[in-house]
């Protein structure tokens, strides 16, 4: 299970970063008290516009950076570890995928998945094991043993997305997965974090992908400016805010968000 | 430790896959040295080669003949010549004036020739006056004749003729002195003169004026060229981010980098050393020293400790490097970074290239790069002590800790690592 409590993150923010955000304020509250629970069996979607806060609230649940105030908590096995204070620990039991982490374009996809099965203290026969599974999930093996450099987009993301199961986590946090992929691959993606919920893993993604949310997350949480502004199942959400699907209850939610936060909606 | 050696393992493997990197850090540094400093010998032997081979052309105006004085006999100053160019060739002598080809003018000819020296035509002009004789007889104290020399320093050679002449000049007027008093009279004393000084020490004096700087800029470009792309360019990939979401400790990536790094920069050191040691010979060229590295003998001491040294070094080098390459967004801001540090570097060890004299100050050897210089110097001077190598080498092991230290820091930074 994962447990994220209070998470704030803030930013100082460059003079161009002011002039480009429009905003005389130096300091930039990137994820404002986050708070939500996920457990296992179940996909989280974080769902929110681009700058809502959903990567800096990932990449402090994956000990990428510290949060200003607020932990979250992996509980496993009758076991609490916190990201904030047992960092190298929590990794060890995660997943991050993010577009920010790239593979080094001079390997391939086999020489980076036994370097990195080996950084997570996996034996080789562990590595071959889930080797197997992960790059015939993917279709991996046509390209194994092809330079990054020289691979497509698609190639790079099922790489990427191997590799990082490769320890075969519990927590599964992945940022806007299907970002850049064609249909097909995306749908490879989505299917793959469909049988990972089925075996039991506790899975977040973040999206501003509604149609995804939708068909892909057990419970959804609209982010805007930082803020967590409503959680539930995607039924849930379309009864609260009287609407009949998660575009319009998207909109809803954001117009009430502006006028709490005394801001004007365009 | 096994994240370490994993980390080790993938460095080393980017390098040594690579053959852009390859030939970039193993074969063209050693490559430019052999070529830069071959080159330059080979000028210098080109030269020497060009000076034995060179014919100078000389006009003697109104040369002397035999004549008597005082009842004695003076050769004649072709006689002189003659002797003068078989001594040399007797004692195998390189010098112009054997090779000299000498003609004999009378004064109506003094202009032209002179023309033909400034025409770069010939290379040297001995002019006697007419009454050479007649004065030299008179002896009068108040009326010395006038031997004028004459030389074109625009023409190569010409000068190097002139000089080679002096010896001639000098012997002619000693053979017409000779005829005024016994010589043998004016010899009152006989010198021995005997250099007690070390030959080695001599000739290791030359080595401890340019081989440490030599060295140090090939030591720092080996750790620049790798320690700069490491982390600035992993930073600048996204690929670092990708193992900072692995359990791996920062402190065991940020010490992976560096052993790493190291083993490159020391393998491309030594490939540059190599490329010095083919290239050594052509130093007896330059230095014009024809014994210069013949003739020094250093103990296995001497090379342990310069072996320690250099492995310091390169920790140290490295270290700084990739405390700049951390700090760096971009591999280019690294670049623009790591040069005023290599300067710095290479500043401290010019400063003391022309510094003669090795310190022997224990707290010299304390100050971070100027004791490598300082030590290096030392060894090939024969001037080091044990315990001035001890302070260097254990003070620059706290250098490289605290650089260790500052690194683990920096990897744990979120705003240095995730800057943008």
């Amino acid at each position: 299970m994962l447990i994220v409590e209070n998470i704030t993150k803030t930013y100082r923010l460059s003079k161009k970063q002011m002039w480009i955000e429009n905003s005389n304020n130096p300091l930039k509250v990137a994820a404002n008290n986050v708070s939500f629970t996920v457990k296992p069996g179940e996909i989280f979607g974080l769902l929110g516009p681009n700058g809502a806060g959903k990567t800096t609230t990932l990449r402090c649940i994956s000990t990428l950076i510290k949060p200003d105030k607020g932990d979250a908590f992996i509980e496993l096995n009758n076991e609490r570890i916190s990201v904030v204070n047992e960092d190298d620990k929590a990794r060890g039991k995660l997943s991050f995928l993010t577009s920010e982490l790239k593979l080094e374009d001079h390997f391939t996809p086999n020489y980076l998945f036994n370097f990195f099965g080996q950084l997570y203290g996996l034996d080789e026969d562990t590595i071959a094991k889930n080797k197997k599974k992960l790059f015939d999930t993917f279709g991996i093996n046509d390209f194994a043993e092809v330079k990054v450099s020289q691979m497509s987009t698609g190639m790079k993301q099922k790489t990427s997305i191997a590799i990082s199961l490769v320890h075969d986590p519990d927590i599964i946090i992945f940022d806007e997965p299907t970002n850049g992929l064609d249909v097909l691959t995306a749908r490879t993606v989505t299917d793959y974090l469909q049988e990972l919920r089925n075996e039991g893993k506790t899975i977040v993604i973040s999206t501003h992908i509604m149609s995804l949310a939708a068909k892909l997350c057990d419970r959804i949480g609209i982010i805007i400016d930082g803020k967590i502004r409503m959680v539930g199942t995607t039924e849930e959400i379309l009864e609260e805010t009287n609407t009949r699907d998660l575009d319009d209850a998207f909109f809803e939610i954001f117009k009430r968000s502006k006028e709490e936060d005394g801001g004007i909606v365009a | 430790m096994r994240n370490i050696w994993t980390i080790v393992k993938k460095e080393l493997a980017r390098v040594f896959t690579d053959k852009t990197m390859i030939f970039s850090l193993f074969i063209l540094p050693p490559l430019t040295m052999y070529l830069i400093y071959g080159l330059m010998g080979m000028s210098a032997k080109n030269e020497a080669k060009k000076i034995n081979a060179y014919t100078p052309i000389v006009y003697v105006v109104n040369a002397p003949d035999t004549f008597t004085n005082n009842g004695k006999q003076v050769k004649s100053f072709s006689g002189v010549v003659e002797d003068y160019k078989n001594l040399m060739k007797l004692n195998e002598t390189e010098s112009l004036v054997a090779n000299a080809g000498i003609h004999y003018i009378n004064e109506s000819e003094f202009e032209s020739a002179k023309t033909k020296l400034q025409t770069q035509e010939i290379d040297l002009i001995i002019y006697f006056p007419a009454d050479f004789i007649q004065v030299v007889k008179n002896d009068d104290a108040t009326n010395k004749p006038q031997v004028e020399i004459l030389y074109n320093i625009d023409k190569s050679y010409s000068e190097s003729t002139y000089y080679g002449f002096v010896g001639v000049m000098s012997q002619y007027e000693n053979s017409i002195a000779a005829t005024k008093i016994e010589l043998e009279k004016l010899n009152i004393f006989n010198e021995k003169v005997t250099d007690l000084g070390d030959t080695e020490k001599a000739q290791g004096r030359f080595l401890g004026m340019f081989i440490p700087m030599i060295l140090i800029i090939y030591l720092f470009t080996g750790a620049m060229s790798v320690g700069m792309e490491s982390v600035a360019g992993e930073k600048e990939r996204g690929t670092i981010a990708t193992l900072l979401v692995t359990p791996i400790k920062r402190s065991e990536l940020a010490v992976g980098k560096i052993i790493s790094i190291s083993v490159i920069a020391v393998l491309s050191s030594i490939a540059s050393f190599i490329g010095l040691v083919a290239v050594m010979p052509q130093f007896n060229e330059i230095s014009g020293d024809e014994n210069l590295f013949g003739g020094l003998k250093y103990q296995i001491s001497d090379y342990l400790m310069l072996f320690g040294i250099m492995f310091v070094s390169v920790l140290l080098f490295v270290g700084l490097v990739v405390v700049v390459s951390t700090f760096s967004k971009t591999t280019k801001q690294a670049g623009a970074l790591v040069t005023p540090l290599m300067l710095i570097v290479m500043g401290i060890s010019f400063f003391n290239m022309f510094n003669m004299e090795v310190s022997q100050n224990p707290i010299e050897y304390l100050l971070p790069v100027y004791n490598i210089v300082l030590v290096l110097k030392a060894i090939f001077q024969f001037n080091i002590t044990f315990v001035n190598w001890l302070l260097a080498v254990f003070s620059t092991c706290i250098y490289i800790g605290l650089l260790v230290l500052i690194i683990q820091r920096m990897f744990k930074s979120e705003k240095i690592m995730f800057s943008r």
